[in-house]
């Protein structure tokens, strides 16, 4: 569904887009459409990575190992946790 | 007979994203409503009467009545009599046919004004108590009596940080995947993620909101609006156009996409939000998600080549649907 609209909402006169819509189709051809939502993410990032450099994301690219790009932050290893995460929602909620 | 639902309304500038629950009615609407007649003969045109004042709305306001922006963007925008009239129109289009539609909304604001307009624009959608408004979109004309029970006002990019955590029940379940590994691993617990320090970065049409999440509670001091939404960016085209203005340039888009002045211009303003974020200094931000109508088009501008960064699903509707996801979790799925 997120797909689908993207791909409507997009400018379709412009040369990215169109190079864009290209390139998801061409991915999805090679995919279940199951697996479809779950690599959303996956494929706009990684179009904008392969737009950011000079390279086009290749059709195997996903195929390859991922970089590995942050480390997990320090604090979220070493500072003391919230017991409740789901209660510290609700109160941020209801504060509104 | 009346229906009890909950709605969200995200009134931008540009725009006002509206819906219900996933699957049922949903619009965006330019964000613009002024006082006139329809004009028969002219196109499908969207207007509504309320009481007894004809409106032209939306795109047919643009077009009738010649402008393209309303307010000049001005700051009491999210709070003044336009603004209750746009949430009008946005709650008849989603109210039954007939009878009354009691409605719960969840509404949102730009993160600098949130503070101090939260209560006027709570107390504006509470304002809205048996209204009757006409509404009519091309052939389909829509009588409602709205009643708005309950509202929650949250910072706009939060929107975006609960559509991104929550499932469809507003439950913190599931899984998240990162186009680039943290702390070694592509997949989280949405449950460990809600417990990190992470940003989102919101582009709107005339601001940037960024919105600091850590451990569920906002960073104030990374919670800012600065002036560096797509307006930005069409006025540096604009400018390089030989003096249009930024509107001009948003009216003409699908002339100016593609130019190299129109790019240049977001990779200007990729750039200026980059410095933003950079100047924080803080490596404890796990990742950002970039969200909002500005999002396509100025993603791989911003943080370039790093990979703790992704785009929201669908990001134009991204804070609506977490403020949808929000209601269920205050009032149930059946408000």
């Amino acid at each position: 569904m997120g797909r689908k609209r993207l791909i409507v909402q997009a400018d379709l006169t412009s040369e990215e887009d169109q190079a864009f819509l290209a390139w998801v189709k061409q991915k999805l051809r090679r995919r279940k459409l199951a697996e479809e939502i779950r690599l959303g993410l996956r494929l706009q990032y990684e179009w904008a990575r392969g737009q950011a450099g000079a390279a086009y994301p290749s059709a195997e690219h996903v195929e390859q190992p991922r970089q590995e790009a942050a480390c997990l932050p320090e604090h979220l290893d070493e500072r003391e946790k919230s017991p409740d995460t789901s209660a510290k929602l609700k109160g941020l909620l209801q504060s509104f | 007979m009346f229906d009890s639902k909950i709605a969200y309304v995200d009134r931008g500038f540009g725009f006002v994203k509206a819906g219900t629950r996933p699957g049922e009615r949903n619009l965006v609407l330019q964000s613009l409503i002024v006082p006139g007649r329809p004009m028969p003969g002219f196109g499908e045109q969207t207007t509504m009467v309320y009481r007894g004042q004809t409106h032209l709305v939306g795109r047919t306001a643009a077009r009738q009545a010649g402008i393209a922006s309303q307010a000049d963007l001005a700051d009491d925008a999210p709070v003044n009599e336009e603004s209750r009239l746009l949430y009008l129109a946005a709650l008849a289009y989603l109210a039954r046919r007939d009878g009354i539609t009691r409605f719960k909304v969840v509404a949102g604001l730009p993160v600098d004004t949130w503070e101090a307009s939260r209560d006027r624009l709570k107390q504006l959608l509470l304002s809205i108590r048996g209204e009757t408004v006409e509404l009519q979109v091309g052939d389909e004309l829509i009588r409602a009596v709205i009643s708005v029970e309950d509202a929650m006002v949250m910072p706009q990019p939060l929107g975006s940080a609960l559509d991104f955590l929550l499932d469809a029940e507003g439950q913190l379940q599931g899984e998240r995947e990162f186009p680039a590994a943290i702390g070694g691993q592509h997949v989280w617990p949405v449950e460990a993620v809600a417990g990190w320090r992470w940003c989102v970065v919101d582009i709107g049409f005339n601001t940037l909101n960024t919105y600091v999440l850590d451990d569920m509670e906002p960073v104030r001091r990374f919670c800012t609006s600065p002036k560096l939404g797509m307006a930005h960016a069409y006025q540096i085209a604009g400018r390089a156009a030989g003096g249009q203005g930024a509107l001009d340039v948003q009216a003409g888009l699908r002339v100016f996409e593609g130019a190299a002045q129109m790019e240049e211009a977001y990779q200007e303003v990729g750039r200026q939000i980059t410095r933003l974020i950079r100047s924080w200094n803080d490596p404890s931000i796990a990742f950002y998600l970039v969200t909002g109508g500005g999002a396509y088009r100025l993603f791989k501008h911003i943080l370039p080549g790093e990979g703790a960064k992704l785009l929201a699903d669908d990001a134009q509707e991204a804070n609506g649907r977490g403020y949808y996801k929000a209601g269920v979790q205050r009032w149930g799925a059946n408000g």
